[in-house]
């Protein structure tokens, strides 16, 4: 059960430990509070999530007592229920729409949980129902918890008569460097009493607490008798940090319990505790804890750390500047600049940015419980940055408007919670369960990440930008990870008929410049037109598929790319038809080629051109000759059309001519046949066909005794045989043609790199002999100078050989 | 303080370098060539081979399209600096902790920068050029020259301060009470062995990490930006005094050429 419930577990301690930060405005999210409603869970994990009315209260209370509830706040999840969060930033008449709303939800749900939190001394006690209460319009002001009067600040709100309600409260309190600090009333002895006091004024929950806490953890409880707080531990006094108890923090948790906020920090900085120097810390700002230095001890780093986080804390809504901070600080920039930038890194501060992002709930979170009294951190194995409080206040109140069955809404309501709480409705779960969004810049990474697997680190997801880029954390490096491919959309191989045919006119267009292929074709990559292609079944069997398209474009193309033929073709169709027409009066007798009857007439309707012509599925003897080739859709011929069709109309007919005269003069029977004719020799002779047709038709055994009117009737098809014969020389031709345009082109190109390399040398050659003058002229200035040094030196010399001389005269 | 002892020991000793991360020192050129004039300034790492600096002097005057005759005149000034550097590396240095105040008071193109903080001058993975990043950053600035110039002048300081410490650190081993009552200490505030922590000393002897409120705005930076007619006011003073300056120059090298000549 309580495994089963384990996630429930962890957003209860999630919204409860957690730093979040709003996205409503500044000070509305001092307006926090947190509504824990136990009821109709949807994890289905517990015996008692079956509906909000089977969690009772009474299942709880046993629970309760049974010691499970133990005073802490994830114990209540252990029931089973949902957990709620509501920030209560609403504005002033929503307020009570809002309350009453909500009092019906909790009625419904049962069992209702409610954590206060003391806004300002007047507001302040409500620790039941601050999340409905939630002094929306008022400004909580910064520093002045119940602390400062907490005997006031319990007693006195007036707005919140009649909120106890059944189920436990939990409550935040505030200690200076145990910000964390939590507690549930345990319900045992206070049950009644709530009752009581439930009708009246919250002054009892302010009782409630005082007294409960002895019975509870007061061992180990960090938070202080809230009688004691002072605020002077409230980082967000922004007064006097002289005496902030930064500098004693021993002393601190005993002494002040403050108002307790609400943040978020990122999961993957769950490591983080107010009371004690993580090893990632240790690791990262190695500076601190080698003992080099008086100035940079653990303790003066803890301090640095906590100064920052809370200056952060004061205001979550906008960004904490280094340049801010420092100024406060005593101590090398550069290192606290380290402390700044690693706590920026982990999202311990600045965190609100980015975090609208997302808000993927982590699945299955997992609890770290390490520290009693410290930061508890919710860990879910797949890290998404964590969301920022959205707009979360129209979600639920919304969602709690709009509901007439309050066990419903609940549901809604806690669902809408999900961007605060790693709880998702099951089937919402299921749908994000692949979904992976990288823990450093928060895009999708679903399909390839790199997950960390240190075990500090757990759950740490990085896209592949992030990655390369090294955003690996701080203490981590490439190492730690492994790359994970995620199943990748199996919708996207799918080629519709239409996308093939747009890649085939692509490829026909452009030929193998495959970037452009795959522009065209636009709904799929490079790589994919490529495969497809590759992939296309080509042949009859493609064929068949694709015959019931007429003329494809590409046959289009093709014809124009065979301009030459165009003439002769008109004649084969012509004679196509005729065939055609002949099977149709005699049907008996052409029992072979009835079975393709209906495809001629199909194909005779729009033959119009070589490639239909090409394709008459009639064409059996021609099919079995040229079977590779006959098919337009042969990569060979499309590029043959293409060929053709690039070295332009007059080339491709001069060509053909010259291809056609030489398989005459191979074959001179061809000579009269009407598509070696077609150029020259028109009309054909119909009977020279024959002579053709018959050798091919005796292939056919079968049809060897079959009357000489069906040769004829056959003749259509020996044409396309020959024709095609005609056109593969054409095309041959044209290629040569092209080949040797392409050649030329690249004799050009090689005599241009020629003279390129050559230039390029006279310039190397000519930069030398600069650089030679310069050293000649630095030479010569040397020179120069050196010669004067000589004629200064003989002045001299001379000026002293006189001056002896003087002097020797003399003496 | 009880838990984090510092090593009793004093740090070694190490080779004359910039006490920053990356090896790099200021050099400033002011070229004058043929009535055009170059001023510039940059990092140069003495890691490089010296050789280096004839090819980097030659780059400088294509790229900034100047007669060639700036080429040994930048060179000549480089190398001086170079040298400079050189000579002082043969010197060792202290690596303790010494905290000390830097100053920036600057001003690029039109924005003009103050500011103070304290720099941990023998803090070998200092980063002047990320600090000035942050700094720029934070204050929203958006002229990328500011930053270089932020983290040249850090440098400068530094390399200053580095200098100094190895005029006066064989005295300051010898006598530091000597130093701390003469009072002209460069490292006054610290003068106990100049860590941080002197600064974090409050009167009442206890020791806080926040500085007192009253002294924020002073390590605070202020920024202003100059109308266009301000910097060129600036910039003719600027040129004015250089010019006065120069032409001192050139009468006492007239002097010194006559005084050498007869």
């Amino acid at each position: 059960m309580a495994d089963d419930n384990e996630p429930l577990l962890k957003s209860a301690e999630f919204s409860e430990n957690l730093a979040f930060t709003p996205s409503s405005s500044k000070r509305k999210r001092a307006a926090v509070g947190e509504h824990l409603a136990v009821g109709d869970g949807e994890d289905g994990g517990g015996g008692e999530s079956g509906s909000g009315a089977e969690t009772s209260l009474e299942s709880f209370r046993s629970k309760r007592r049974d010691g499970r509830v133990g005073g802490r706040a994830r114990d209540v999840d252990g029931m089973g229920g949902k957990v709620g969060e509501i920030v209560s930033a609403v504005e002033g008449t929503e307020t009570t729409r809002k309350r009453k709303s909500l009092e019906k939800v909790a009625a419904a749900a049962a069992t209702t949980a409610t954590v206060g939190m003391p806004e300002d001394d007047a507001s302040s006690v409500s620790p039941t129902r601050e999340g409905l209460r939630n002094g929306s319009s008022k400004k909580r002001k910064p520093g002045v918890g119940f602390g400062d009067d907490p005997s006031a600040g319990m007693n006195a709100d007036p707005s919140d008569e009649g909120r106890v309600s059944q189920g436990l409260r939990l409550r935040f309190t505030r200690s200076g460097n145990s910000l964390a600090a939590k507690k549930v009333v345990p319900l045992a002895e206070e049950e009644k009493r709530t009752r009581e006091t439930s009708e009246n004024t919250d002054v009892a929950g302010a009782r409630i607490r005082d007294g409960s806490q002895g019975g509870t953890r007061s061992g180990e409880e960090p938070w202080a008798m809230p009688s004691q707080a002072r605020d002077q531990t409230h980082p967000s006094t922004g007064e006097d940090y002289d005496s902030v108890p930064h500098s004693n923090s021993g002393k601190v948790p005993e002494k002040a319990a403050l108002t307790r906020e609400i943040y978020r920090i990122p999961a993957y900085a769950g490591w983080f505790s107010w009371s004690k120097i993580h090893s990632n810390e240790k690791r990262s700002l190695v500076e601190f804890f080698d003992g080099k230095s008086l100035s940079k001890t653990p303790k003066i780093y803890k301090e640095y750390r906590d100064f920052i986080i809370n200056k952060y804390r004061e205001n979550p809504q906008r960004t904490l500047t280094f340049t801010e901070v420092r100024r406060m600080l005593i101590g090398d920039v550069n290192s606290i600049r380290r402390v700044f930038d690693f706590l920026d890194h982990w999202g311990l501060i600045n965190y609100h940015a980015g975090s609208e992002i997302s808000q993927e709930p982590s699945p299955s979170p997992t609890i770290d419980d390490g520290v009693p009294s410290g930061v508890r951190v919710a860990l879910g194995p797949v890290v998404t940055p964590i969301p920022g409080i959205i707009s979360y206040l129209q979600q639920t109140d919304a969602s709690l408007a709009s509901t007439a069955v309050p066990g419903l809404q609940v549901q809604t309501f806690l669902s809408r919670g999900n961007s605060l709480l790693p709880v998702a409705p099951v089937g919402e779960a299921e749908k994000t369960a692949t979904k992976v969004n990288c823990s450093s810049c928060g895009g999708d990474c679903s399909k390839l990440r790199f997950h960390c697997q240190d075990e500090v680190q757990v759950g740490l997801d990085l896209c592949p930008a992030c990655f390369k880029a090294g955003k690996c954390g701080p203490g981590l490096s490439a190492q730690n990870f492994v790359r994970m491919e995620g199943e990748s959309d199996p919708g996207s191989d799918q080629w519709t008929t239409k996308e093939t045919l747009s890649l085939l006119e692509a490829i026909a267009r452009f030929g193998d410049n495959w970037n452009q292929v795959a522009d065209y074709v636009s709904t799929k990559s490079r790589a994919e037109c490529v495969k497809q292609f590759i992939r296309l079944p080509f042949g009859d069997r493609f064929l068949s598929d694709a015959g019931a398209e007429p003329a494809t474009p590409q046959d289009r193309d093709m014809n124009s790319g065979m301009l030459a033929n165009d003439r002769s073709e008109e004649r084969i169709s012509d004679e196509a038809h005729e065939t055609d027409e002949n099977r149709h009066s005699d049907g008996e007798k052409h029992v072979r080629s009835g079975g393709g009857l209906g495809n001629g007439e199909k194909y005779s309707g729009s033959a119009d051109g070589m490639g239909s012509k090409l394709i008459r599925p009639e064409r059996q003897i021609a099919a079995k000759e040229l079977s590779p080739f006959q098919d337009v859709n042969t990569p060979l011929l499309s590029q043959v059309a293409l060929m053709s069709a690039m070295v332009g109309p007059r080339v491709a007919a001069a060509a053909a001519e010259a291809a056609i005269n030489t398989i005459v003069e191979d074959e001179p029977a061809l000579a009269s046949h009407p598509i070696t004719n077609g150029f020259s020799v028109l009309p054909v002779a119909q009977q020279n066909c024959n002579s053709r047709s018959r050798e091919v038709t005796m292939l056919e055994t079968k049809e060897q005794e079959l009357p000489a009117e069906h040769v004829e009737g056959e003749s259509g098809g020996a044409p396309s045989a020959v024709q095609l014969q005609v056109g593969i020389a054409t095309s041959l031709a044209a290629a040569a043609v092209n080949a040797r345009l392409l050649a030329d082109q690249e004799e050009r190109e090689m005599e241009l790199l020629m003279t390129d390399i050559i230039e390029n040398q006279l310039k190397t050659l000519y930069a030398k002999l600069e650089h030679f003058e310069e050293l000649e002229l630095l030479l010569e200035k040397e020179r120069l100078q050196v010669e004067q040094a000589r004629q200064t030196l003989f002045a001299h010399q001379m000026l002293s050989t006189e001056s002896r001389l003087h002097l020797s005269r003399h003496g | 303080m009880k838990n984090a002892q510092p090593s009793t020991s004093r740090p070694p000793l190490v080779k004359f370098r910039m006490p920053t991360a990356e090896n790099l020192i200021p050099m400033r050129l002011d070229v004058e060539f043929e009535g055009r004039r170059l001023k510039d300034a940059f990092t140069w790492n003495v890691e490089d081979p010296d050789i280096e600096i004839y090819p980097f002097a030659k780059r400088i005057t294509m790229d900034m399209d100047l007669p060639s005759g700036f080429t040994p005149l930048i060179s000549q000034q480089m190398q001086t600096q170079l040298a400079e550097f050189r000579a002082l590396e043969a010197q060792e240095m202290a690596t303790e902790e010494r905290v000390q105040t830097l100053r920036l008071d600057l001003r690029v193109n039109n924005i003009v920068i103050h500011d103070q903080f304290l720099w941990d001058v023998n803090n070998f993975e200092s980063d002047p050029e990320g600090f000035a990043r942050g700094l720029c950053k934070d204050l929203q600035l958006e002229d990328p020259e500011i930053a270089p110039a932020i983290a040249l002048s850090i440098r400068e300081q530094l390399y200053e301060i580095a200098k100094q410490n190895i005029a006066t650190g064989r005295e300051t081993r010898i006598s530091k009470k000597v130093r701390r009552e003469s009072g002209v200490d460069f490292t006054q505030p610290s003068a106990l062995g100049s860590s941080a922590v002197n600064f974090m000393r409050r009167p009442n002897s206890k020791i806080s990490i926040v500085r007192r409120k009253n002294e924020w705005d002073m390590f605070e930076p202020t920024v202003g930006r100059l109308s266009d007619k301000e910097v060129e006011a600036i910039d003719a003073r600027e040129e004015r005094n250089a010019r006065i300056k120069r032409r001192q120059e050139e009468k006492e090298d007239a002097y010194t050429n006559r005084y050498v000549r007869v």
